[in-house]
């Protein structure tokens, strides 16, 4: 078989490219089923919201569901293991409402997990590789970090009750400035450091300038274990060829039930939205008894093939056309022939009605017809 | 070269005031003429004359860069936007209004007439009232004057037309003003124009 790698599509060169930096890296790739019980997504609820998910009943009655995501299924998985990291990289299809929850989506997602490692280095390199994954799809690009203890500081700062957690959570992740003065001035926090906060808020720097305005803003405080964090991770990272790319960027947020450490968003130039999201999330991991942690990130590849926009119209290397009347058998050997020799080969009776396409040659046997 | 999305009709004047008055809009007027797209190349900036509820819509697609949309439909639509700065015109409020003299009958789901969708169920969720939602696209006061629902929920500005129809708000929702609404990756890759943009209108 002759492979041409040029004939793939943009997304799955990415993909191979992408493998290629996974492995490379140390992760093994893992598949999974389609489906896993109901249940799993009910009793994490807040990770993944159970709305829109789509259920069966099982041959022995249990209430089954298409996934929604992967992770959890990745934990569930890891429970069973002797204790020990897991490194893993996956491509699979998740079903989900889409945003507006007025249809269905197929969305396939690649992502990477790695199980069971605490401390820094795991998240240094499941930074590293969002930074290298978001480069592949596009070398302009921006991975934008924030961390939890940073975001659970500024609740306990600002907020007076579970009410204003989410209120203020809310207001960050819009960087909504006027509405945390507001919400400062309700809840009697002086109005400068409300300002300095906000001002965090808004901006989007490199990591390593933004954390030495952190550090000047909780000196002490209870984002110190955060702040302290991210400035390990400014100097480990300093001087690679993703420095420059990853940004601190407060208004990055996720859910404190589950997310503890860094978590990221990742955006490409040209593309609207953000197609790589991920983090710490040790606390998620406790509750499948996971010892030391977990950190990964998914790549939504349906808003990749959005970015690269459709695919490149293609054509055939050779059409062969015939019509009633012909010898078959001699329309399949030249056919066969052309195969044999690498070249793609579309057979058809009568000339191909319908868009139109590029044929490298076109043979026509006698009674093709008259557009042959 | 930055897109910004204009809502069109009397909330669009306001907002060409504002921008007209930082500096921007310099080489045309709002509706001179029927073009929705507008570019002053000089100043790098494509102007998009949009209807009001679906600004976010382009913001949030990355068609627009920015774009200035009402709080109640950023309220309404949830898009995933940054919201960068209170403009503070196109100011009313968000209110729940019934037939004056009307009295809730709390034994079966009160009837709400209402563009706002999710404004409302959230609403009458945290009041722990059963309610059956009737969506309609516009004039809702009449729904309540004809019967079609108990209570609507819109925003209200003067309160003329409430009163003229012989309604009146009962509760208010929220205070609504236009909002700067930013597309999130934009505010990345276009950091340097739109940072430029929201000093310039006051940010």
């Amino acid at each position: 078989m002759v492979l041409n790698l040029q004939d793939l599509s943009k997304e799955d060169a990415l993909y191979l490219s992408l493998r290629d930096i996974y492995q490379r890296a140390g992760y093994e790739y893992s598949a999974f089923n389609k489906f896993e019980e109901y249940q799993l997504y009910r009793e994490n609820i807040a990770f993944i919201p159970t709305k829109g998910i789509i259920t069966f009943n099982g041959i022995d009655g249990r209430l089954m569901a298409l996934k929604p995501d992967i992770t959890l299924s990745v934990l569930k998985g890891y429970a069973g293991l002797p204790h020990g990291e897991q490194r893993l990289y996956y491509r699979e299809n998740v079903f989900r409402l889409d945003k507006r929850e007025s249809e269905y989506r197929e969305i396939t997602q690649v992502g990477v997990e790695c199980v069971g490692g605490g401390g820094l280095y795991p998240t240094l390199e499941i930074i590293s590789l969002a930074a290298k994954s978001l480069a592949e799809i596009n070398p302009s690009y921006a991975l934008c970090a924030s961390h939890m203890g940073v975001l659970r500081f500024a609740v306990d700062s600002f907020g007076g009750g579970e009410e204003d957690e989410k209120r203020l959570s809310s207001l960050i992740s819009a960087k909504n400035t006027h509405g945390l003065m507001e919400l400062a001035r309700k809840n009697n926090i002086p109005a400068e450091r409300a300002g300095a906060f906000t001002r965090i808020v808004s901006s989007t720097r490199k990591l390593g300038e933004a954390v030495n305005v952190l550090k000047r803003l909780s000196p002490k405080g209870a984002a110190w274990e955060g702040v302290s964090e991210l400035e390990e991770i400014a100097s480990a990272i300093k001087g690679t060829e993703y420095e420059k790319n990853i940004m601190l960027d407060i208004s990055v947020t996720n859910d404190f039930s589950y997310y503890n450490g860094v978590i990221m968003r990742g955006y490409v130039k040209g593309h609207p939205a953000p197609v790589l999201g991920g983090g710490r999330y040790d606390f998620l991991a406790e509750r499948f008894g996971v010892a030391g942690g977990a950190a990964g990130f998914a790549i939504d590849f349906s808003e990749v093939t959005a970015f690269y926009g459709g695919a490149a119209k293609k054509g055939f290397d050779a059409l062969i056309v015939y019509g009633d009347g012909d010898e078959i058998a001699e329309v399949f050997e030249a056919a066969e022939k052309l195969r044999e020799a690498g070249k793609r080969t579309l057979v058809s009776k009568g000339f191909p009605k319908g868009e139109p396409r590029e044929y490298g040659e076109i043979i026509c046997f006698p009674k093709g017809g008259e557009s042959c | 070269m930055l897109n910004i999305a204009i809502p069109t009709g009397r909330l669009g004047e306001s907002a060409f005031g504002l921008l007209k008055k930082a500096g921007y809009f310099t080489g045309g007027e709002y509706g001179a003429d029927r073009k929705l797209v507008f570019t002053d190349k000089t100043g790098g900036v494509s102007y998009f004359l949009i209807k009001p509820a679906d600004v976010c819509t382009y913001v949030e697609h990355g068609v627009a860069d920015l774009g200035i949309a009402g709080s109640d439909l950023i309220a309404e639509d949830e898009p995933d936007v940054y919201e960068l700065l209170d403009l503070g015109i196109g100011k009313c409020f968000m209110a729940v209004a019934s037939p004056e003299g009307y009295f809730e009958n709390k034994n079966s789901p009160l009837r709400v007439a209402t563009k706002y969708v999710r404004v409302a169920k959230a609403f009458f969720a945290e009041k722990g009232r059963e309610i059956e939602i009737i969506k309609l696209s516009g004039s809702v006061e009449a729904a309540a004057v004809l019967g079609l629902a108990d209570v609507i929920v819109d925003i209200v500005e003067s309160g003329r037309t409430l009163k003229d129809n012989g309604l009146a708000v009962t509760e208010k929702v929220f205070e609504v003003s236009s909002r700067l609404i930013a597309n999130k990756s934009a505010f990345i890759f276009k950091e340097k124009e739109i940072k430029s943009a929201l000093a310039r209108l006051g940010g």
